[in-house]
Protein backbone atom coordinates (compact mmCIF):
# COMPACT_ATOMS: atom_id res chain seq x y z
CA UNK A 1 0.00 0.00 0.00
CA UNK A 2 1.37 3.56 -0.63
CA UNK A 3 0.53 5.91 1.73
CA UNK A 4 -0.02 9.33 0.28
CA UNK A 5 -0.51 12.90 1.56
CA UNK A 6 -2.26 15.72 -0.36
CA UNK A 7 -1.06 19.27 -0.45
CA UNK A 8 -3.90 21.34 -1.69
CA UNK A 9 -6.15 24.34 -0.81
CA UNK A 10 -9.40 23.97 -3.54
CA UNK A 11 -11.56 21.35 -2.17
CA UNK A 12 -12.80 21.12 -5.43
CA UNK A 13 -9.57 19.48 -6.17
CA UNK A 14 -8.67 17.23 -3.31
CA UNK A 15 -12.40 16.10 -3.12
CA UNK A 16 -12.00 14.67 -6.57
CA UNK A 17 -8.45 13.59 -6.10
CA UNK A 18 -8.74 11.57 -3.19
CA UNK A 19 -12.54 9.89 -4.06
CA UNK A 20 -10.28 8.87 -7.45
CA UNK A 21 -7.51 7.19 -5.79
CA UNK A 22 -9.63 5.59 -3.29
CA UNK A 23 -10.89 3.29 -6.17
CA UNK A 24 -7.50 1.87 -7.14
CA UNK A 25 -6.06 -0.56 -5.14
CA UNK A 26 -2.81 0.25 -3.51
CA UNK A 27 -2.92 3.46 -3.11
CA UNK A 28 -4.42 5.22 0.82
CA UNK A 29 -4.39 9.10 1.29
CA UNK A 30 -4.01 9.78 4.77
CA UNK A 31 -3.71 13.22 5.08
CA UNK A 32 -5.02 16.36 3.47
CA UNK A 33 -3.66 19.88 3.95
CA UNK A 34 -4.89 23.29 2.91
CA UNK A 35 -1.73 25.00 4.02
CA UNK A 36 2.03 25.12 3.99
CA UNK A 37 1.88 25.47 7.47
CA UNK A 38 -0.59 22.68 7.97
CA UNK A 39 1.51 20.82 5.52
CA UNK A 40 5.01 21.00 7.90
CA UNK A 41 2.70 20.31 10.60
CA UNK A 42 1.33 16.60 8.89
CA UNK A 43 5.09 15.84 7.68
CA UNK A 44 6.31 16.27 11.29
CA UNK A 45 3.59 14.61 13.09
CA UNK A 46 1.39 12.27 10.70
CA UNK A 47 3.32 9.48 10.78
CA UNK A 48 4.88 8.11 7.36
CA UNK A 49 3.85 8.86 4.06
CA UNK A 50 5.40 7.38 0.69
CA UNK A 51 4.87 10.31 -1.65
CA UNK A 52 3.23 13.68 -1.17
CA UNK A 53 1.24 15.39 -4.16
CA UNK A 54 2.09 18.83 -3.47
CA UNK A 55 0.06 22.31 -5.36
CA UNK A 56 2.07 25.38 -6.19
CA UNK A 57 -0.04 28.12 -5.19
CA UNK A 58 -0.82 27.60 -1.34
CA UNK A 59 -2.68 30.63 0.45
CA UNK A 60 0.83 31.38 3.23
CA UNK A 61 3.24 30.64 0.04
CA UNK A 62 4.88 28.58 -2.73
CA UNK A 63 4.90 24.73 -1.95
CA UNK A 64 7.62 24.66 -4.17
CA UNK A 65 9.21 25.95 -0.39
CA UNK A 66 8.19 22.47 0.66
CA UNK A 67 10.25 20.45 -1.47
CA UNK A 68 13.64 19.07 0.44
CA UNK A 69 16.38 20.06 -2.67
CA UNK A 70 17.51 15.92 -2.24
CA UNK A 71 15.96 12.81 -3.65
CA UNK A 72 17.53 10.09 -1.50
CA UNK A 73 15.03 10.21 1.37
CA UNK A 74 11.61 9.56 1.44
CA UNK A 75 8.92 11.05 1.21
CA UNK A 76 8.82 11.39 -2.56
CA UNK A 77 6.93 14.80 -3.29
CA UNK A 78 5.04 14.77 -6.69
CA UNK A 79 3.82 18.42 -7.78
CA UNK A 80 0.44 18.73 -8.81
CA UNK A 81 -0.32 22.18 -10.24
CA UNK A 82 -2.59 24.05 -12.39
CA UNK A 83 0.37 25.38 -14.99
CA UNK A 84 1.88 23.83 -17.56
CA UNK A 85 4.70 25.95 -18.45
CA UNK A 86 7.82 23.91 -18.31
CA UNK A 87 10.01 26.56 -15.77
CA UNK A 88 8.03 25.14 -13.03
CA UNK A 89 8.69 21.71 -14.07
CA UNK A 90 12.42 22.62 -14.23
CA UNK A 91 12.20 24.54 -10.96
CA UNK A 92 10.40 21.14 -9.67
CA UNK A 93 13.52 19.09 -10.88
CA UNK A 94 16.22 21.45 -9.53
CA UNK A 95 14.12 21.28 -5.93
CA UNK A 96 13.93 17.88 -5.47
CA UNK A 97 10.25 16.97 -6.55
CA UNK A 98 9.97 13.71 -8.41
CA UNK A 99 7.97 14.65 -10.73
CA UNK A 100 5.56 17.03 -12.52
CA UNK A 101 1.90 16.97 -13.51
CA UNK A 102 -1.18 18.79 -14.42
CA UNK A 103 -3.77 18.69 -12.05
CA UNK A 104 -6.25 17.97 -15.11
CA UNK A 105 -3.50 15.25 -16.17
CA UNK A 106 -5.58 11.23 -16.62
CA UNK A 107 -6.38 9.72 -13.77
CA UNK A 108 -4.11 6.84 -14.97
CA UNK A 109 -1.02 9.32 -15.39
CA UNK A 110 -1.80 10.93 -12.11
CA UNK A 111 -1.55 7.11 -10.34
CA UNK A 112 1.52 5.84 -12.39
CA UNK A 113 3.47 9.08 -11.33
CA UNK A 114 2.51 7.92 -7.78
CA UNK A 115 3.67 4.38 -8.04
CA UNK A 116 6.86 5.29 -9.86
CA UNK A 117 7.58 8.51 -7.03
CA UNK A 118 6.82 5.56 -4.11
CA UNK A 119 9.75 3.56 -6.25
CA UNK A 120 11.93 6.63 -5.90
CA UNK A 121 11.63 6.98 -10.16
CA UNK A 122 10.84 9.94 -11.53
CA UNK A 123 7.91 11.00 -13.30
CA UNK A 124 8.37 13.89 -15.29
CA UNK A 125 6.63 14.76 -18.85
CA UNK A 126 8.68 13.15 -21.65
CA UNK A 127 9.54 16.52 -23.32
CA UNK A 128 10.89 17.99 -19.69
CA UNK A 129 13.15 15.06 -19.69
CA UNK A 130 13.60 13.60 -23.27
CA UNK A 131 15.47 10.28 -21.72
CA UNK A 132 12.91 9.25 -19.76
CA UNK A 133 10.24 8.32 -22.67
CA UNK A 134 9.68 4.92 -21.14
CA UNK A 135 6.61 3.61 -19.00
CA UNK A 136 4.26 5.68 -21.72
CA UNK A 137 0.65 3.92 -22.13
CA UNK A 138 -2.12 5.80 -24.61
CA UNK A 139 -6.04 5.57 -23.51
CA UNK A 140 -7.93 2.94 -25.99
CA UNK A 141 -9.37 6.41 -27.44
CA UNK A 142 -5.64 7.91 -27.90
CA UNK A 143 -4.70 4.59 -29.75
CA UNK A 144 -7.92 5.15 -32.10
CA UNK A 145 -6.87 8.88 -33.16
CA UNK A 146 -3.22 7.58 -33.69
CA UNK A 147 -3.90 4.58 -35.76
CA UNK A 148 -6.35 6.88 -38.08
CA UNK A 149 -3.66 9.74 -38.07
CA UNK A 150 -1.48 6.68 -39.30
CA UNK A 151 -3.70 6.15 -42.14
CA UNK A 152 -3.72 9.48 -43.20
CA UNK A 153 -6.95 10.93 -42.36
CA UNK A 154 -7.73 14.34 -41.92
CA UNK A 155 -8.70 15.71 -38.90
CA UNK A 156 -12.11 15.66 -40.13
CA UNK A 157 -11.99 12.23 -41.54
CA UNK A 158 -11.15 11.35 -38.18
CA UNK A 159 -13.64 13.12 -36.54
CA UNK A 160 -16.24 11.57 -39.03
CA UNK A 161 -15.11 8.38 -37.88
CA UNK A 162 -15.17 8.42 -34.62
CA UNK A 163 -18.18 10.21 -33.89
CA UNK A 164 -16.23 13.38 -31.94
CA UNK A 165 -16.09 17.05 -32.85
CA UNK A 166 -13.15 17.79 -34.79
CA UNK A 167 -11.77 20.41 -31.91
CA UNK A 168 -11.96 16.81 -29.80
CA UNK A 169 -9.59 15.20 -32.31
CA UNK A 170 -7.19 18.41 -32.74
CA UNK A 171 -7.09 18.27 -28.78
CA UNK A 172 -5.90 14.57 -28.75
CA UNK A 173 -3.13 15.43 -30.73
CA UNK A 174 -2.06 18.61 -29.34
CA UNK A 175 -2.10 16.72 -25.96
CA UNK A 176 0.11 13.65 -28.37
CA UNK A 177 2.35 16.04 -29.74
CA UNK A 178 3.21 17.39 -26.59
CA UNK A 179 3.78 14.26 -24.93
CA UNK A 180 6.06 12.73 -26.81
CA UNK A 181 8.12 15.74 -28.24
CA UNK A 182 6.87 15.31 -31.36
CA UNK A 183 6.16 18.03 -34.01
CA UNK A 184 4.39 16.47 -37.32
CA UNK A 185 1.90 13.71 -38.36
CA UNK A 186 4.62 11.86 -39.83
CA UNK A 187 6.57 11.70 -36.52
CA UNK A 188 3.54 10.50 -34.44
CA UNK A 189 2.97 7.82 -37.29
CA UNK A 190 6.41 6.83 -37.31
CA UNK A 191 6.88 6.70 -33.30
CA UNK A 192 3.27 4.80 -33.12
CA UNK A 193 4.57 2.41 -35.46
CA UNK A 194 8.34 2.28 -33.63
CA UNK A 195 6.54 1.51 -30.50
CA UNK A 196 3.92 -1.47 -31.84
CA UNK A 197 0.92 1.21 -31.30
CA UNK A 198 -0.73 0.42 -34.64
CA UNK A 199 -0.82 -3.74 -33.92
CA UNK A 200 -4.35 -4.97 -33.87
CA UNK A 201 -5.72 -5.40 -30.43
CA UNK A 202 -2.82 -3.45 -28.55
CA UNK A 203 -4.39 -0.61 -26.80
CA UNK A 204 -1.60 0.79 -24.49
CA UNK B 1 -0.49 65.46 -8.34
CA UNK B 2 2.01 65.23 -11.32
CA UNK B 3 1.33 63.49 -14.41
CA UNK B 4 3.86 61.62 -13.63
CA UNK B 5 2.40 60.62 -10.51
CA UNK B 6 -0.89 60.10 -12.36
CA UNK B 7 0.58 57.90 -15.07
CA UNK B 8 2.40 55.81 -12.70
CA UNK B 9 -0.81 55.39 -10.89
CA UNK B 10 -2.84 54.17 -13.89
CA UNK B 11 -0.17 51.87 -14.61
CA UNK B 12 -0.32 50.21 -11.43
CA UNK B 13 -4.20 50.16 -11.18
CA UNK B 14 -4.09 48.15 -14.99
CA UNK B 15 -1.65 46.05 -13.92
CA UNK B 16 -3.05 45.19 -10.54
CA UNK B 17 -6.63 44.25 -12.30
CA UNK B 18 -4.52 42.15 -14.32
CA UNK B 19 -2.98 40.35 -11.36
CA UNK B 20 -6.28 39.87 -10.10
CA UNK B 21 -8.58 38.60 -12.97
CA UNK B 22 -5.10 36.33 -13.63
CA UNK B 23 -5.52 34.97 -9.98
CA UNK B 24 -9.45 34.72 -10.42
CA UNK B 25 -9.11 32.47 -13.25
CA UNK B 26 -6.19 30.10 -11.97
CA UNK B 27 -8.34 29.89 -8.14
CA UNK B 28 -12.10 29.32 -9.68
CA UNK B 29 -12.45 27.69 -13.08
CA UNK B 30 -9.17 26.61 -13.83
CA UNK B 31 -9.85 24.36 -10.09
CA UNK B 32 -13.17 23.42 -10.54
CA UNK B 33 -12.37 22.51 -14.16
CA UNK B 34 -9.58 19.77 -12.71
CA UNK B 35 -12.46 18.35 -10.19
CA UNK B 36 -15.00 18.01 -13.09
CA UNK B 37 -12.45 16.54 -15.17
CA UNK B 38 -11.44 13.86 -12.29
CA UNK B 39 -14.77 12.94 -11.91
CA UNK B 40 -14.94 12.16 -14.91
CA UNK B 41 -12.44 9.72 -14.88
CA UNK B 42 -15.03 7.14 -13.25
CA UNK B 43 -17.46 7.77 -16.07
CA UNK B 44 -17.02 5.53 -18.66
CA UNK B 45 -17.32 6.90 -22.51
CA UNK B 46 -16.92 10.16 -21.15
CA UNK B 47 -12.97 10.46 -22.43
CA UNK B 48 -14.06 12.61 -25.22
CA UNK B 49 -15.25 15.22 -22.76
CA UNK B 50 -13.04 15.42 -20.57
CA UNK B 51 -10.47 15.75 -23.40
CA UNK B 52 -12.25 18.67 -24.39
CA UNK B 53 -12.33 20.07 -21.16
CA UNK B 54 -8.88 19.96 -21.04
CA UNK B 55 -9.17 21.96 -23.69
CA UNK B 56 -11.21 24.74 -22.47
CA UNK B 57 -8.28 24.74 -18.82
CA UNK B 58 -6.11 24.84 -21.51
CA UNK B 59 -7.13 28.11 -22.81
CA UNK B 60 -8.02 29.61 -19.45
CA UNK B 61 -4.09 28.92 -18.90
CA UNK B 62 -3.18 31.07 -21.69
CA UNK B 63 -5.72 34.18 -20.89
CA UNK B 64 -4.72 33.98 -17.04
CA UNK B 65 -0.61 33.89 -18.55
CA UNK B 66 -1.04 36.87 -21.21
CA UNK B 67 -2.59 38.83 -18.20
CA UNK B 68 -0.21 38.22 -15.86
CA UNK B 69 2.26 35.84 -16.47
CA UNK B 70 2.25 33.06 -13.88
CA UNK B 71 5.56 31.87 -13.40
CA UNK B 72 7.21 35.82 -12.47
CA UNK B 73 5.18 35.58 -9.53
CA UNK B 74 6.07 32.06 -8.76
CA UNK B 75 9.48 32.00 -9.87
CA UNK B 76 10.49 35.47 -10.55
CA UNK B 77 11.97 37.40 -13.39
CA UNK B 78 14.99 35.15 -14.82
CA UNK B 79 12.35 32.28 -15.07
CA UNK B 80 9.59 34.24 -16.43
CA UNK B 81 12.57 35.86 -19.08
CA UNK B 82 12.87 32.01 -19.74
CA UNK B 83 9.36 31.52 -19.93
CA UNK B 84 9.08 34.36 -22.65
CA UNK B 85 11.82 32.81 -24.55
CA UNK B 86 9.61 29.69 -24.62
CA UNK B 87 6.56 31.40 -25.62
CA UNK B 88 8.39 33.73 -28.10
CA UNK B 89 9.67 30.31 -29.97
CA UNK B 90 6.54 28.84 -30.62
CA UNK B 91 4.34 32.10 -31.88
CA UNK B 92 7.24 32.94 -34.03
CA UNK B 93 8.84 30.12 -35.05
CA UNK B 94 11.18 31.96 -37.99
CA UNK B 95 13.42 33.70 -35.34
CA UNK B 96 16.07 32.48 -33.53
CA UNK B 97 15.48 33.51 -30.00
CA UNK B 98 18.34 33.71 -26.83
CA UNK B 99 17.90 34.12 -23.13
CA UNK B 100 20.63 33.92 -20.87
CA UNK B 101 19.94 35.96 -18.18
CA UNK B 102 21.86 34.59 -14.77
CA UNK B 103 19.81 34.68 -11.44
CA UNK B 104 21.43 36.12 -8.90
CA UNK B 105 18.81 36.16 -6.83
CA UNK B 106 19.03 33.84 -4.24
CA UNK B 107 16.17 33.80 -1.57
CA UNK B 108 15.41 37.91 -2.03
CA UNK B 109 14.08 38.87 -4.96
CA UNK B 110 13.41 42.30 -6.29
CA UNK B 111 10.29 44.05 -5.64
CA UNK B 112 7.53 42.11 -7.36
CA UNK B 113 6.48 46.18 -9.22
CA UNK B 114 10.17 46.06 -10.41
CA UNK B 115 10.27 42.78 -11.44
CA UNK B 116 7.02 42.95 -13.54
CA UNK B 117 7.93 46.63 -15.25
CA UNK B 118 11.31 44.68 -16.43
CA UNK B 119 9.43 41.71 -17.65
CA UNK B 120 6.93 44.25 -19.53
CA UNK B 121 9.84 46.13 -20.78
CA UNK B 122 11.26 43.34 -22.33
CA UNK B 123 8.30 41.84 -23.43
CA UNK B 124 7.51 45.32 -25.35
CA UNK B 125 11.35 44.99 -26.79
CA UNK B 126 11.01 41.80 -28.24
CA UNK B 127 7.46 42.26 -30.01
CA UNK B 128 8.98 45.37 -31.43
CA UNK B 129 11.83 43.61 -32.94
CA UNK B 130 9.97 40.69 -33.75
CA UNK B 131 7.51 42.95 -35.58
CA UNK B 132 9.48 45.81 -36.91
CA UNK B 133 13.28 44.92 -36.96
CA UNK B 134 13.38 42.61 -40.06
CA UNK B 135 16.31 40.33 -38.28
CA UNK B 136 15.72 37.07 -37.37
CA UNK B 137 17.90 36.71 -34.32
CA UNK B 138 16.67 38.46 -30.87
CA UNK B 139 18.71 37.67 -27.56
CA UNK B 140 17.49 38.61 -24.27
CA UNK B 141 20.91 38.45 -21.62
CA UNK B 142 21.73 40.21 -18.78
CA UNK B 143 21.41 39.47 -14.72
CA UNK B 144 18.83 39.73 -11.85
CA UNK B 145 19.56 40.59 -8.17
CA UNK B 146 18.12 41.49 -5.34
CA UNK B 147 18.93 45.05 -5.70
CA UNK B 148 20.46 45.35 -9.20
CA UNK B 149 18.91 43.82 -12.67
CA UNK B 150 20.45 44.81 -15.85
CA UNK B 151 18.98 43.55 -19.15
CA UNK B 152 19.28 43.74 -23.12
CA UNK B 153 17.37 43.05 -25.68
CA UNK B 154 19.56 42.73 -28.87
CA UNK B 155 18.12 42.07 -32.51
CA UNK B 156 20.20 41.70 -35.89
CA UNK B 157 17.97 43.91 -37.86
CA UNK B 158 18.19 46.37 -39.49
CA UNK B 159 18.20 49.16 -37.32
CA UNK B 160 16.03 52.19 -36.52
CA UNK B 161 17.00 55.65 -38.91
CA UNK B 162 16.20 58.77 -36.91
CA UNK B 163 13.71 59.80 -38.90
CA UNK B 164 11.75 56.15 -39.28
CA UNK B 165 12.09 56.65 -35.03
CA UNK B 166 10.65 59.79 -35.05
CA UNK B 167 7.91 58.92 -37.35
CA UNK B 168 6.95 55.10 -35.76
CA UNK B 169 6.53 57.38 -32.49
CA UNK B 170 4.06 59.49 -33.34
CA UNK B 171 2.65 56.66 -35.16
CA UNK B 172 2.71 55.12 -31.65
CA UNK B 173 4.61 52.50 -32.54
CA UNK B 174 7.90 50.96 -30.33
CA UNK B 175 6.58 51.57 -27.52
CA UNK B 176 10.05 53.86 -26.15
CA UNK B 177 7.73 56.39 -24.64
CA UNK B 178 6.22 53.59 -22.46
CA UNK B 179 8.84 51.80 -22.18
CA UNK B 180 10.59 54.59 -20.69
CA UNK B 181 7.99 55.90 -18.45
CA UNK B 182 7.08 52.58 -17.20
CA UNK B 183 11.51 51.98 -15.95
CA UNK B 184 11.20 55.40 -14.80
CA UNK B 185 7.86 55.09 -12.53
CA UNK B 186 10.56 52.06 -10.75
CA UNK B 187 13.37 54.46 -10.31
CA UNK B 188 15.21 52.99 -13.31
CA UNK B 189 16.28 53.68 -16.70
CA UNK B 190 15.29 52.23 -20.26
CA UNK B 191 17.75 53.30 -23.14
CA UNK B 192 17.73 52.16 -26.39
CA UNK B 193 20.92 52.33 -29.12
CA UNK B 194 20.26 51.59 -32.75
CA UNK B 195 22.84 50.81 -35.47
CA UNK B 196 22.91 49.05 -38.87
CA UNK B 197 23.62 45.84 -37.17
CA UNK B 198 20.33 46.15 -35.30
CA UNK B 199 18.62 47.06 -31.94
CA UNK B 200 19.34 47.37 -28.41
CA UNK B 201 17.20 47.76 -25.83
CA UNK B 202 18.86 48.61 -21.84
CA UNK B 203 17.07 48.23 -18.91
CA UNK B 204 18.74 49.33 -15.94
CA UNK B 205 17.55 49.28 -12.26
CA UNK B 206 19.60 49.65 -8.87
CA UNK B 207 17.45 49.48 -5.24
CA UNK B 208 17.12 53.16 -3.97
CA UNK B 209 18.22 55.37 -6.48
Amino acid sequence: MIRVGVVDDHPVVTDGLVHALHQTSDIDVVWIANTLADARHQLLSAGHVDVVLLDVRLPDGSGLDLLPGQRDVPPAFLVLSSWDRQQYSAAAFRRGASGYLLKDAPLHEIVAAIQTSARGGLAFEARQLVSLRSARTLTTREVEVVRLVAKGQSNDEIAMHLGIARKTVEAYLTRLFERWGLTTRTELALWAEREGWLDAGSAG
Amino acid sequence: VTAQARRDASIRAVEDERRRLAWDIHDAPLQELSGVIRRLDDVSGAEDEATALRSIAGHLREVATTLHPPVLQDLGLAAALEDLRERLAATSPSWEVVAAVDDRTNDRRPPSSVELAAYRIVQEATANAISHSGGHRLSIRGSVASEVIDLRVVDDGHGLRDDAARAARRAGHFGLDSMRERAEAEGGSTTLSSSRDGVTVRFRWTAGT
